[in-house]
């Protein structure tokens, strides 16, 4: 069976025995940490960051209280409070936080605390099989955000998890992990340690002293879980029975594990539910220096692959373009040779059509001016006079203004309704009139304009 | 969105680089071909035009060479652009100088070139009787050359039946030489 998921967290967890947990949409196990490099080359399994989970016991733990308004704040005093709490120097070491409560102008903060020199040996034993982790954290942090849910700091839990060789408890107060203990089963069975495990839970609720409502989680396989449930029914009000993540082999098809990695499974699962809880974003152990040394290399990756885009997109562009031009050189050239050899025809033929336009056009309304002088004299009255005329034609059109006297003025108003029977200026408008005194009377002086719109060629 | 002030200069240097590393990208690689192209689209446009001129003028070319050896003889003429403005001078002072009028000024206008022809022109100012003008306009109407009167202006005189004119006269010619290149 062969998992080929690319999520973008995937975690590890390393079991005592040397084999590997993976965690990426499922829990995988692979047998020894070789086979599960050789998954990780052949890209049989894939994500984008990395996150493993280191045993608690390789870091010292500290609950510190700052006079810091958040986490933020926080994690930057540490690295001047350290020092006063810890005999080495804070160049040996590399730690994260996580908030656990806050106290009016003071922000109580649970530190892990790891050497350099340790965390070393874990990279480079990790870089040998090809992984570069983003994250680093502690088991039991992972195997709490396992168990909670949404639940607020300020309640009390009693996590139980049942592996076939041992019981891990986790006892939780207002966030921390105030006890883990690891009751054995090995050499026995389950039923013969149901008394001391009761026992245990109950002393464990009594230290936790909280006025709260306690509430049980239990992680365990499917068929003892109904039956351990039931132990513990008298003594809490609130039990929960949890699901465990379902294991699966990398190799082989089979899948029983009898009870062994559960815990393992666990914090793989855990390790990659914690990534999304914004108060452990300080609890990467994997030192300032390595963070910053991974953010400039991302940065430096991002700006290159946005140059390279930017470089690409603009080439592309060009290119576009080129092509486009090309094409279009190419169809030019094409209509061009198609062109020539009757260019010269074509020519010809325009020149001889424009003439004869022109010909048509000089040649149009010939007799025209004749016709209208014939007219004016056919249908002007007797008592109109005409002292000036004006001629000009364009294109199709032409216009005649005149400029003459009449006895009265209605003589002159009538001279329009003289031409109506006029073909050519039946269109005549008198345009002004005006009574000029003589002595001995008075003349009437008129002016007159007609457009003619030319159809006879 | 706050931004602390050093980040704030930082994204200020990175955006103005960018904004210039785009402008002077933009003006040489990508502005030469966009010139390029506008170039070649009109080309390309005119070219398609020409063809359908073309095709187009290949389609009438029977038409028109049948209609144009019609109007040949009257459009060819022989000689300069002078000696064509002096044949037209003296065509008209043939028309005129059968009749009684008399001519006060004959003033050659600019030659209007047009592609495959050109235009001369004209204005003649004269006076006479009303009768001789009617028969000038009459004879320039009925001439077998290609000319024409397009404007003319006329005021009557003192003496009864005199009038003075001015005409503004046209006659199309064919062009020397035949022009090279556009259709």
């Amino acid at each position: 069976m062969r998992y080929i998921k690319k999520p973008k967290w995937g975690s590890i967890k390393i079991t005592s025995c040397g084999s590997v947990i993976a965690y990426l949409s499922s829990c995988i196990y692979f047998e020894n940490i070789d086979r599960f490099a050789d998954a990780v080359k052949r890209k049989q399994i894939y994500a984008k960051h990395w996150i493993i989970s280191i045993p608690d016991n390789l870091c010292i733990t500290k609950i510190i209280e700052l006079p810091a308004s958040d986490i933020d704040q926080a994690y930057k005093m540490l690295e001047f409070e350290l020092s006063s709490y810890l005999p080495l120097p804070i160049e040996e070491l590399v730690y994260g936080c996580m908030p656990i409560s806050r106290n009016e102008n003071l922000l109580k903060v649970l530190v892990y605390i790891l050497k350099v020199k340790a965390l070393e040996d874990i990279l480079a034993k990790l870089k040998s099989i090809g992984i570069k982790p983003s994250r680093v954290m502690v088991d039991s942090v992972a195997a709490k955000s396992w168990f909670s849910n949404d639940e607020k700091n300020d309640s009390a839990q009693i996590n139980l998890l049942f592996n076939n060789k041992n019981t891990i408890v986790f006892a939780i107060k207002d966030g921390i992990v105030q006890r883990q203990d690891d009751i054995s089963l090995e050499n026995t069975d389950l039923e013969n340690q149901r008394e001391y495990i009761i026992e245990q839970i109950n002393n464990t609720a009594t230290e936790l002293a909280t006025d709260k409502q306690i509430t049980l989680k239990i992680a365990a396989s499917q068929n003892i879980g109904e039956k351990i449930k039931s132990w513990f029914n008298g003594n809490f009000n609130n039990i929960e029975p949890l699901e465990l993540p379902q294991l699966n082999s990398f190799d082989k098809e089979s899948n029983s594990f009898n009870g062994k990695f559960i815990f393992e499974s666990v914090v793989a699962q855990g390790l990659v539910k914690s990534v999304e809880n914004p108060e452990l974003k300080y609890l990467n152990l994997l030192g300032q220096k390595v963070i910053k040394k991974a953010h400039q290399k991302q940065f430096i990756k991002n700006s290159v692959a946005t140059f390279v885009l930017a470089i690409f997109t603009i080439f592309s562009l060009w290119l576009n373009f080129v092509v486009m031009n090309w094409r279009i050189d190419y169809v030019c050239h094409k209509l061009a040779k198609e062109i020539a050899p009757i260019k010269h025809i074509a020519i010809d033929v325009e020149s001889k059509h424009q003439k004869l336009k022109a010909i048509e056009a000089q040649l149009s309304n010939r007799k025209q001016i004749s016709e209208i002088f014939s007219q004016l004299y056919k249908y002007s009255p007797k008592n109109i006079s005409i002292s000036q005329m004006s001629y000009s034609s364009k294109a199709d059109a032409a216009s005649v203004n005149i400029k003459g006297q009449a006895d009265t003025l209605s003589s002159a108003f009538e001279y329009s309704n003289a031409m109506k029977n006029s073909e050519l200026l039946n269109s005549i408008q008198i345009i002004n009139a005006q009574q000029i005194p003589k002595p001995g009377g008075s003349i009437v002086e008129f002016k007159a304009e007609c457009t003619m719109k030319g159809n006879s060629k | 969105m706050s931004v602390a002030p050093k980040k704030r200069e930082k994204l200020l240097v990175i955006f103005t680089a960018a904004v210039l590393g785009s402008i002077l990208l933009f003006t040489t690689i990508i502005d030469p071909q966009l010139k390029k192209h506008k170039a070649l689209s009109s080309k390309f446009s005119q070219l398609k035009l020409d063809l359908t001129k073309v095709r187009g003028n290949l389609l009438m070319k029977d038409r028109i060479e049948k209609a144009y050896s019609q109007i040949e003889p009257l459009i060819t003429t022989q000689g300069n652009q002078q000696q064509q403005i002096s044949d037209f001078t003296r065509l008209l002072d043939q028309i005129y100088s059968k009749l009684n009028v008399k001519i006060r000024s004959v003033k050659i206008l600019p030659v209007a070139d047009e592609n495959y022809y050109q235009k001369l022109s004209i204005r003649i100012e004269m006076t006479g009787p009303i009768k001789d003008f009617l028969k000038f306009i009459e004879n320039v109407e009925q001439h077998q050359e290609p000319i024409r009167i397009e404007q003319f202006e006329l005021t009557s005189q003192e003496t009864a039946d005199t009038v003075m004119t001015s005409l503004f006269i046209s006659k199309i010619t064919s062009k020397e030489n035949k022009p090279a290149g556009k259709i």
